[in-house]
């Protein structure tokens, strides 16, 4: 479920730089047994992250069946493969929910974009001709025509095209 | 029983004519079906991980030059989403597009009576919004009932604006005259090729007649396909509401087009969720539009109807014409020249007339296309001022215009000198005729030959029917002979 998966690890990274941007400083260490001992107590836990919240997402079969439908996948499965689905999806919304209960600070960057924004300038009518003029294909993003063949990574194909087989046809849609 | 009013959008997909893709700087092969499949593609045309997309800026100023052209807000901040659905020609599993803060929104065209003679009034057409978005690539089915499908990424990521109208189409006619209209521009803006045929532009209609629930009409190849589509659907609809169709039965359905009807492909009531989140990984595209309008603004062609409104007012040429010239860029440039070769004022105005309709005229029932290397300006008005002066007769003179364009070696020389090569310098009175027969002979040859039409003009008035004797005179004359001369003997010899 590579949508899921997406997230939870953007969460993730989210939760990350928050915790750890309370820092707080202690003593120095002097010797290694008191950095052994420091580091033999535990102070958190991930486990705490996939504790079952007190009310629960549920994820009735219609959802399921939806999200099925979207992720392109096969709805003829067994109930037990659905039930397994549904307990997994609502343990991942669990964790969903406490990475949303993770105190923010005041100003909120703005969580989707990954890219800075900030430092992009306008583009003025000389620095768009400008970068333009300067756009080349590069070899290393396979850009050039005939550098490399697409269908080399296929397992099969036909003449020079990909092959699709099944399921997604035009008649299906 | 008045027809329902018929209402139709537009929604269109211009594929924008860049050196290469929206994302990626691959090659962007649009229009060119015959280049090798999956040849023009790079990592990122065909997803593979770790690869991300890079915007390609050749597109922005694309967008912007047909935003302004079509009278839109621009926006100083748009910005990419990702829209979801998964399909074999798309592997990312997403679209990027444009959806919640498109590049341009709010647009208009407007279509006068004044230059489109068919429209009963000046019709608005407003434009909703355009949008930047991806090609998806290509797949090549090979029967329905195949269980394969080829596909060709050599289209993925190809840039695509997606321009939306409001049902503002109440008629084929208006449809018509908006394509032309919307092809010549992107053509003009040297934005895209225009071609419908090779998926260069993509036409979906959404049409309703009042009282049936809206369909989308897809995969319409041509602009007749198109008209022809509407005209179908625009029954179908009828029929139904006739036969006691129900709003709530239906949902909004999507059809294809065979050519001879539409056919139902797919009903759109299937919850679909395109999932849109904004794309994290293309920043926002921040524009300076105090500098870049006015500059942009400053670098493109006439309009259109500028173009016309000169052609009509400077060289009165009339508006058939003058959109003959303004869609053929070398004819246009021809004539210009050929104007300019030419003094006298009078033989200015007959310009057009020898240039669209005999010479045009001619080259189609070659299935020649015209191209400035058939003939050039010079040779081509020396002969119509002599044939407008008189000293070759006009159908002469078109004789010559063909050989003229056949041998082009015969271009260099002297009109003059070539028409008496061929005998064919024009006798301009009866001194002239300088063979044994006198003028009045041949034409009372004629007269007697004819004795029935003669009859038919003295007796019955069928005035008209001297061209036909004129004709016969011509003839027997080898067309040396200006048709005036002939028609006025004949009337004094028929006494009328």
């Amino acid at each position: 479920m590579p949508i899921v998966v997406r997230i939870l690890n953007r969460g993730f990274f989210q939760f990350k730089r928050f915790s750890s941007s309370i820092p707080s400083v202690g003593k120095k260490f002097e010797t290694a047994e008191e950095l052994d001992a420091f580091f033999s107590k535990s102070t958190w836990s991930t486990k705490t992250l996939l504790k079952k919240e007190e009310i629960p997402v549920e994820i009735t079969g219609e959802t399921l069946d939806k999200i099925l439908d979207l992720s392109g996948l096969s709805k003829s499965i067994s109930q037990d493969e659905k039930s397994a689905i549904m307990k997994s999806l609502s343990e991942q919304l669990d964790f969903i929910t406490k990475l949303h209960n993770v105190a923010l600070p005041e100003e909120k960057p703005n969580l989707t974009r990954l890219v800075d924004d900030k430092s992009v300038e306008p583009l003025t009518f000389d620095s768009l001709m400008e970068s333009i003029l300067n756009t080349e294909p590069i070899l290393s993003k396979g850009e050039i025509e005939g550098s490399w063949n697409p269908l080399s990574l296929a397992t099969q194909h036909q003449n020079k095209y990909f092959l699709v087989k099944e399921g997604l046809l035009k008649k299906n849609k | 029983m008045t027809k329902p009013q018929l209402k139709i959008g537009l929604e269109i997909h211009t594929q924008l004519q860049t050196i290469s893709k929206l994302f990626s700087n691959s090659l962007n092969p649009t229009s060119n079906l015959s280049i090798i499949p999956n040849s023009t593609t790079s990592f990122f045309d065909n997803s593979l991980p770790g690869t991300q997309p890079k915007l390609n800026n050749q597109c922005i100023l694309n967008a912007i030059k047909l935003a302004i052209s079509l009278n839109c807000k621009i926006s100083s901040i748009s910005s990419f989403d990702r829209k979801h659905y998964f399909y074999g020609d798309q592997p990312l599993g997403y679209q990027i597009t444009q959806h919640f803060n498109p590049i341009a929104k709010n647009g208009f065209i407007k279509l006068l009576k004044k230059y489109n003679p068919k429209l009963s009034n000046d019709l608005i057409i407003n434009i909703q919004q355009l949008q930047l978005e991806q090609d998806t690539g290509r797949s090549i089915y090979h029967s329905i009932n195949s269980n394969i499908s080829n596909i060709d990424f050599n289209r993925s990521n190809i840039p695509l604006i997606e321009m939306v109208t409001l049902p503002n189409f109440s008629n084929i006619e208006e449809i018509r005259i908006f394509l032309q209209y919307y092809i010549k521009l992107i053509q003009d803006l040297n934005i895209c090729t225009g071609d419908l045929e090779t998926g260069a532009l993509r036409v979906d209609v959404n049409i309703n007649v009042i009282g049936h629930k809206r369909v989308e009409i897809k995969n319409l190849p041509t602009i007749s396909s198109i008209l022809n589509a509407i005209k179908f659907e625009e029954k179908r609809q009828i029929n139904e509401l006739n036969s006691g169709y129900s709003l709530l039965s239906n949902s909004i359905e999507t059809r294809g087009w065979n050519g001879k009807s539409t056919y139902h492909l797919r009903n759109k009531e299937s919850n679909i969720d395109y999932r849109y989140v904004p794309d994290m990984e293309l920043p926002k595209i921040k524009l300076d539009l105090n500098n870049l309008i006015p500059k942009i603004n400053s670098i493109l062609p006439v309009s259109i109807n500028d173009k016309i409104d000169n052609l009509m007012n400077n060289y009165k040429i009339s508006l058939r014409d003058s959109k003959i010239l303004i869609n053929n860029e070398k004819l246009l440039k021809f004539y210009l020249n050929s104007w300019s070769l030419i003094n006298d004022i009078k033989i200015k105005e007959k310009l057009i007339n020898w240039l669209v309709h005999e010479l045009l005229g001619s080259l189609t029932k070659s299935e020649i296309e015209f191209n400035e290397n058939l003939i050039s300006p010079k040779s081509f008005t020396n002969l119509i001022i002599e044939i407008e002066n008189g000293n070759i007769t006009k159908n002469n003179g078109k004789l010559i215009l063909l050989h003229l364009i056949n041998n082009k070696i015969d271009q260099s020389k002297p009109i003059l000198e070539l028409a008496k090569e061929f005998g064919m310098i024009a006798n301009n009175s009866i001194n002239d005729i300088n063979n044994n027969d006198s003028l009045d002979n041949i034409i009372n040859n004629i007269l007697i030959k004819n004795d029935k039409i003669v009859k038919e003009i003295k007796e019955n008035g069928k005035i008209k029917k001297i061209n036909f004797l004129i004709g016969q005179c011509m003839r027997q004359t080898n067309g040396n002979v200006q048709p005036k001369i002939f028609e006025d003997r004949i009337k004094v010899l028929l006494n009328i």
